[in-house]
């Protein structure tokens, strides 16, 4: 069966044809729908989008036939925000889940996207990452099968649905018991137990640590996390109706741990990545410790690339990518410069914010490059368009370039930091980031010295690095302008939102 | 009525128990509210966090059942005289050593690397507790402000033991679905 694009409400070039699209409950052919989030992976240090190390030589030659969007932007800089705005389609100053190991908003725990998808699809969603875990947990009853953390991993830990009925809190309360030490006896006992049973597991792949996910006993290997996301994705293409899954998986965040093969791979290659002034807020890392991080990242970002393309070849081998999409995205990004490694930071420049998106579209054989900014609310409205369901009003995103969406000069992206605010009323402390075309405005407000409220102004185009602050130039006082009032026209907006609720 | 000359007595054994829950439970309940302020606070509701403090309470209890039943067993186990012949004074320096060293050791570093450190942390064990228990047998004073003290935490039971009671009804509540 042979069918065109429009009729999954894509508006997509009509040369190219969907294969063996499934046949839902309701008789609709609708395509499978996967995402990949692989978390904390910055567009920054990807080959594919012109990073000098040949850090993912199988998504350049994979890329030939996908669509890449170079300028798309996490609405967070750390999972619970970027995560969030992904599955909602909501901007965080609405959705709320702002803070570290913060929720969404209870009226919005159904403004998710296994919820408006409907079902016509078969809904399975997978996180590594604990704290995404928490979202999904919100979302479970829209969710056919949400797997545990441990599923591809190679023991299982303690964190463990055990109490059904008040699973988040129960697994908020055992987080802090047996992980961070709030029990002094259990932590013990359970640290104990879990890091001597992972020292027996034989790891000849990797010589230093085994690759392990948010706490120490998710430990796994980057073979079996990938082939157990084949496996399982195979298992779903086996039924007749279509599937939408959602893999949010660990790698490349920090712990950095590629196998034996890429281990040390970029160490003493001549690459000097640009040196740029300590910034105020930053943790104070040294040159020579972030080039050694970043190295690290590098080599990790390098073993998972060659896994997404194994990934990638045996869906392609067994016909799965001929119905259909397949999306590799993240939920933030990471950062090594101005004295800060990682991604725990108040900062928002774009190596923490920018991040990957390439679609691979069944029956394309063509690459597109789309340069206009877009941001991960807008995957919601565009999944949703691609499965035949109706995108809510509330919706805050657009449909991407390539899926109907439009170009809009005039459009922004904002991105924003607040995880020392309360949830619950208006923002104290945060960065905000809005990117407009090729200009950057990046907002402090509420730290220390003149952070209290300060503006950074930057020319993407012109500074892709952003070392020069144009906020003082007159050249830009009118676009300057501009953006500030837009920013605080929409905050003041959010803010008036949560003082009424 | 042999087996039972193996344990130690009724107000002992309390005494000993109550060193153990002063400690654990106020260990859980400052680190708590330390998270109160700085996370829970921000995004969670009351509701929510005392829901989140009674799991810990829970928490806390079983631990504290863990450690007496490991100390009577040590008492059973072990010759007579050399531990159960002073129960309170030992297995209130075993359990103020042994606690103590894991407090000194989340000091140190995290509940991540606590195997990589656990030699460093047997090592400071060892010796505190050798320490004290030769200034018990040594020292009258000693003996005496360790037992006194064994004894004054006997008010902690009366304060943490029925806040765990009322911690297991909430889980029971919020877990009926």
């Amino acid at each position: 069966m042979k069918l065109g694009w429009g009729i999954f409400g894509g508006g997509l070039a009509s040369n190219v044809l969907l294969k063996s699209a499934r046949i839902s409950k309701s008789g609709k052919t609708l395509p499978n729908i996967i995402v990949l989030v692989c978390d904390a992976m910055t567009a920054r240090n990807l080959s594919v989008y012109g990073y000098p190390r040949k850090t993912t030589p199988n998504l350049e030659k994979l890329g030939e036939r996908a669509f890449i969007y170079h300028k798309h932007y996490a609405n967070g800089n750390f999972t619970v925000p970027g995560a969030s705005s992904l599955l909602t389609g909501l901007k965080p100053w609405t959705h709320r889940a702002i803070n570290h190991g913060g929720i969404i908003k209870k009226e919005f725990a159904e403004h998710n996207i296994f919820r408006f998808i409907g079902d016509d699809y078969f809904k399975m969603a997978f996180s590594q990452n604990y704290w995404a875990v928490s979202l999904l947990n919100q979302f479970s009853p829209d969710i056919d099968s949400l797997l545990p953390m441990s599923e591809f991993g190679l023991i299982n830990g303690a964190i463990s649905q055990k109490f059904k009925d008040d699973s988040r809190l129960a697994d908020q309360a055992l987080v802090r018991m047996l992980y961070s030490g709030n029990s002094l006896l259990l932590s013990f006992i359970n640290s104990l137990y879990y890091q001597s049973k992972v020292n027996t597991i034989p790891s000849e792949d990797y010589p230093t640590s085994l690759p392990r996910a948010t706490f120490y006993d998710s430990v796994f290997t980057m073979k079996g996390l990938f082939d157990g996301i084949a496996d399982k994705i195979l298992e779903l293409d086996e039924h007749e109706s279509p599937f939408f899954s959602y893999f949010h998986i660990y790698p490349p965040h920090n712990p950095y741990t590629p196998d034996k093969d890429f281990m040390g791979m970029f160490d003493n290659d001549g690459y000097e990545p640009v040196v740029k002034r300590e910034h105020v807020l930053s943790i104070g890392s040294s040159q020579s410790s972030l080039n050694n991080e970043r190295n690290k990242y590098d080599a990790f970002l390098a073993n998972v690339d060659l896994e997404i393309g194994h990934l990638l070849s045996i869906l392609q081998e067994q016909g799965v990518l001929e119905h259909t999409y397949f999306i590799i995205t993240a939920d933030h990004g990471e950062m090594f410069e101005r004295g800060t490694n990682g991604h725990f930071t108040g900062l928002l420049y774009e190596p923490v914010i920018r991040i990957p998106l390439m679609i691979f579209v069944p029956g394309n054989e063509t690459r597109r490059d789309f340069l206009m900014p877009s941001s991960n609310i807008d995957l919601f409205s565009t999944i949703l368009n691609l499965a035949g369901a109706d995108i809510p009003a509330s919706n805050e995103g657009n449909l991407l370039l390539g899926f109907g969406g439009v170009e809009d000069p005039d459009r922004s992206i904002i991105t924003m930091e607040a995880k020392e605010s309360s949830a619950f009323k208006p923002f104290t402390k945060a960065t905000y980031s809005i990117v407009k075309g090729n200009y950057k405005l990046i907002y402090y407000h509420g730290y220390v010295h003149k952070y209290q409220d300060y503006f950074e102004f930057y020319d993407l185009q012109e500074d892709p690095e952003e070392i020069q602050d144009k906020y003082s130039k007159q050249k830009f006082k009118s676009i300057i302008s501009d953006m500030k009032a837009e920013l605080f026209s929409a905050m003041d907006e959010a803010n008036k939102r949560i003082a009424t609720t | 009525m042999a087996l039972l000359k193996r344990f130690p007595k009724r107000d002992q054994t309390i005494s000993v128990y109550a060193v153990g829950v002063a400690i654990l439970f106020s260990w859980a309940i400052i680190t708590t509210f330390n998270v109160v302020i700085n996370q829970w606070g921000l995004y969670l509701d009351i509701t929510e966090i005392f829901g989140l403090f009674a799991y810990i309470m829970a928490g806390a209890f079983v631990e504290s059942l863990l450690l007496i039943a490991s100390l009577l067993l040590f008492g059973f186990i072990l010759p007579q005289k050399l531990f159960l012949d002073k129960f309170v004074l030992r297995g209130t320096i075993l359990t103020i050593t042994f606690l103590g060293s894991i407090m000194y050791l989340y000091a140190q570093t995290t509940t991540f690397e606590v195997l990589a450190n656990i030699n460093t942390w047997g090592i400071f064990f060892a010796i505190c507790t050798v320490i004290l228990l030769l200034l018990g047998e040594v020292s009258q004073f000693v003996a005496r402000v360790v037992e006194t003290m064994a004894d004054r935490c006997i008010v902690f039971l009366y304060i943490y033991l029925p806040a765990s009671f009322i911690s297991y009804i909430i889980i029971f509540v919020r877990n009926l679905g």
